[in-house]
């Protein structure tokens, strides 16, 4: 029960299982069932996906570039590779390994100039990778025994064409000292996707909000959102990731890849 | 009957609320998000039934992005001038680096060149002709084979060609990190794994999942580290220009001989234990860094460069601590072949040592270092790293390998502090190296500002100081200022 979580925007990316039990059994789900459900739901073993980045100041775009990311699922465990392909963050990568119950996923950066890989502390969870206005958690980090869950009434949303009934579900972090402690999270009860969150600062402001939409089955049983959207409304930075190609089970994607000591090796993949 | 009514209507709004609320717990009220979503990917009928029967939505399992081979590129231009009293800094330095990576299944080619101008030089003196305006470099120019195994043995790595090699888990100052030459032409104005020059080699890897891994270098040519010997230069060691006033010139680099037996051999085991990465090395082969001896000081006056064979003993490593500190060290222990300086004017141990102004010793080098995120403030960055040496058996009036001053230990502090603001399309930086025992130092104060997504400006400045006769000191009348375009395509 006590799985790693990646309860998040992006991490839709990375699930397998879909949940699709009746409303009755779907109203008996407390707020940490839930949580666990969207953890295990949309894997698939092996999935590439190219994004394009949109990033806006102020509400003018300042930048775009490229991304791609790779998965790897193993023994329930997810290791994600995520790599710019152009701008100044061009071969900017990250790796997350998912560990067991108790252990902090272990996360990587790797940056040309450096030319190697370096660890990134689990407290820097909450920070946000490189410019964009997504964190380091949201990209693999985040466990789910860090937080308590509440789950509220559910609601319905629309965003852009589609409609999502979903649940509600508040999620504290244990540590008290969390840059963001409570995030409210609205997750598509027939997906599982997580399409709508919110994240609350220590002041119990809300801090920063996402969606996710264009939720299509990219294989049976498993869904990704194909734009991702997130603002924080301190700054005004808003960043926009949109896929443009997805191919899942690549017959050539290894395990092996997913090593510290590979994540500078060239990719086909741009 | 007024009654009635009010009643009906009070009735049939309760009903109405609690079957609002009721429904509010399924789904009942329905927020509108409206948000910018791509035609192409807004495509659905607007129900939430999101299988797709006919799987024909845009960009699914269609491998456009794929490319067998990447040219990149990236130029760097410097214009610069001195900001002390002779003004004798005022330089401009070109840079065109280009990449390109092909693969065929298991099999990587890569290719790194360099063409860089430069208008540091005037260097009719320089007998190796290092300081040339215009110059070219194959910096890397190699085959990787790699098979994968589902087995214990997870990967196995053959890499043949020019190589360039990046030792050690430290930033600036890395201990182990001595198996490629470096251009020092231009002293520290690049970043270490750019003044880096290949070397052919031979580099096998076998790894044991992520937890162990081996690796293996045969480097049977041998290349030096460049850097200039003219008065004229910028970077021109103090203590090489005062031999030259005193009548000594100065030799080409005096190479190993060709010969298998001088081959150079790197071993290195990185694993993880515990969250703590870390890896032990060992190196035997020629320092490419060289080293200079006097030859017949009394009669022709000549001063050789030559290259000393060492064996190294190192050990790095890093891992998370606390409070979003991630702490790194590395560690070098030179049980053979590294020199040092013996100046003339300590005639007693001149002559003692051979008057050839050189002196073997085993030597440490060692570094502790830290980085912090958000340092305080989010999106602050703070880079520590601290540094020491210790020359074993140490005889006064020793100096180090680039004849300076050096005591038996040696303390520095090596940072690097800088803000990124205004949605991260600026960023002020102040790095910096301070030796404690010396008292000589480097300020690099910086100013970046982002043009475009591929392009970025960076005013800044080298300020030296310190006692004419340290390492960094002996640049103090050199400070400069600069203007850099960075341009990725």
């Amino acid at each position: 029960m006590k799985k790693t979580i990646l309860f998040s925007l992006l991490a839709v990316f990375m699930g397998s299982l879909v949940f699709t039990g009746s409303k009755t059994f779907a109203d008996e789900l407390s707020g940490y069932d839930i949580a666990l459900k969207v953890k295990n739901a949309n894997k698939s073993t092996k999935r590439i996906v190219w994004s394009k980045l949109t990033v806006k100041e102020k509400g003018k775009v300042v930048e775009q570039r490229t991304l791609v990311l790779k998965t790897f699922r193993k023994d329930n465990k997810d290791k994600a590779l995520f790599r710019f392909t152009s701008g100044l963050k061009r071969d900017v990568t990250m790796l997350s390994i998912e560990q067991e119950e108790g252990k902090d996923n272990i996360q990587y950066v790797y940056t040309p100039g450096v030319g190697r890989p370096r660890q990134i502390d689990s407290s820097e969870k909450q920070n946000n990778f490189e410019d964009t206005d997504f964190t380091n958690e949201d990209l693999g980090a985040r466990k789910i025994e860090d937080y308590t869950y509440k789950r509220l009434g559910d609601e319905t949303l629309k965003i852009g064409k589609q409609s999502f009934t979903c649940f509600v579900v508040v999620s504290e972090n244990k540590n008290p000292n969390a840059k963001y402690p409570k995030y409210k999270t609205w997750i598509d009860q027939q997906s599982l996707v997580p399409v709508k969150i919110e994240s609350y600062g220590k002041d119990g402001t809300m801090k920063k909000t996402g969606v996710s939409a264009a939720v299509k089955e990219v294989k049976p049983g498993i869904f990704m959102s194909y734009y991702v959207y997130a603002k924080d409304l301190e700054t005004g930075h808003e960043s926009i990731m949109t896929v443009t190609n997805v191919v899942m089970d690549p017959s050539d994607l290894s395990e092996n890849l997913f090593e510290p000591a590979n994540m500078s090796k060239p990719w086909k993949e741009k | 009957m007024k009654k009635s009514i009010l009643l009906f209507i009070l009735l049939f709004g309760l009903l109405s609320a609690s079957l609002f609320a009721e429904e509010g717990n399924i789904g009942g009220n329905e927020e509108v998000i409206e948000v910018d979503i791509p035609d192409e990917l807004n495509h659905t009928d607007g129900n939430s039934q999101l299988t797709q029967t006919d799987g024909a939505f845009p960009g699914s399992n269609q491998p456009v992005s794929e490319k067998t081979y990447d040219f990149k590129g990236k130029f760097t231009g410097w214009i610069s001038g001195g900001v002390k009293e002779n003004h004798s800094t005022y330089f401009n330095y070109d840079r065109l680096q280009l990449e390109l990576t092909e693969l065929y299944h298991e099999i990587t080619f890569y290719v790194k060149a360099n063409a860089r101008y430069n208008t540091i030089y005037l260097n009719d003196a320089d007998t190796d002709r290092r300081g040339e305006n215009v110059r070219f470099d194959l910096a890397e120019a190699y085959v990787n084979y790699e098979k994968t195994f589902d087995t214990a043995l997870s990967q196995f790595n053959l890499l043949i060609g020019q190589q360039v090699f990046k030792w050690g888990k430290a930033d600036e100052v890395r201990p182990t990190d001595i198996l490629s030459p470096q251009d020092l032409t231009l002293f520290a104005l690049e970043d270490r794994n750019d003044r880096k020059l290949g070397r052919f080699a031979l580099k096998t890897a076998i790894a044991f999942g992520s937890a162990l891994r081996f690796e293996g270098i045969w480097m049977p040519i041998h290349r030096a580290s460049e850097s200039t010997q003219d008065e004229q230069s910028l970077f021109t060691q103090k203590s090489m220009i005062e031999l030259q006033k005193n009548g000594f010139s100065v030799n080409s680099t005096q190479m190993p001989e060709k010969k298998l037996k001088e081959s150079d051999i790197a071993l290195k085991m990185y694993a993880n234990l515990l969250g703590t990465d870390f890896s032990f090395s060992f190196y035997n082969g020629y320092d490419p860094l060289p080293f200079s001896k006097l030859l017949d000081p009394m009669g022709l006056k000549k001063l050789q460069p030559f290259l000393s064979r060492v064996t190294l003993w190192g050990l790095d490593f890093e891992r998370v601590a606390f409070a979003g500190i991630v702490v790194r060290g590395e560690a070098a222990y030179f049980s053979k072949g590294m020199k040092f300086g013996v100046s003339p004017e300590n005639f007693a141990l001149y002559s003692a040592k051979g008057m050839d102004g050189v002196d073997g010793k085993r030597f440490l080098d060692a570094t502790l270092g830290l980085d912090k995120n958000d340092f305080l403030i989010a999106k602050a960055y703070l880079n520590l790293q601290y540094s020491v040496n210790h020359i074993f058996d140490y005889e006064e009036g020793l100096k180090s390998r680039y004849g300076t001053k050096t005591e038996k230990t040696n303390h520095a502090l090596i940072w690097n502090l800088s803000y990124e603001f205004g949605g991260l399309n600026y960023k002020i930086e102040f790095s910096g190296n301070y030796n404690f025992s010396q008292k000589d130092f480097m300020l690099k104060p910086a100013f970046h500002i982002k043009m475009g997504a591929e392009t970025k400006i960076i005013l800044g400045a080298y300020l030296f100081g310190g006692d004419e006769d340290t390492l960094l000191g002996q640049y103090s009348d050199k400070s400069f200022g600069y203007l850099k375009l960075e341009h990725l395509f």
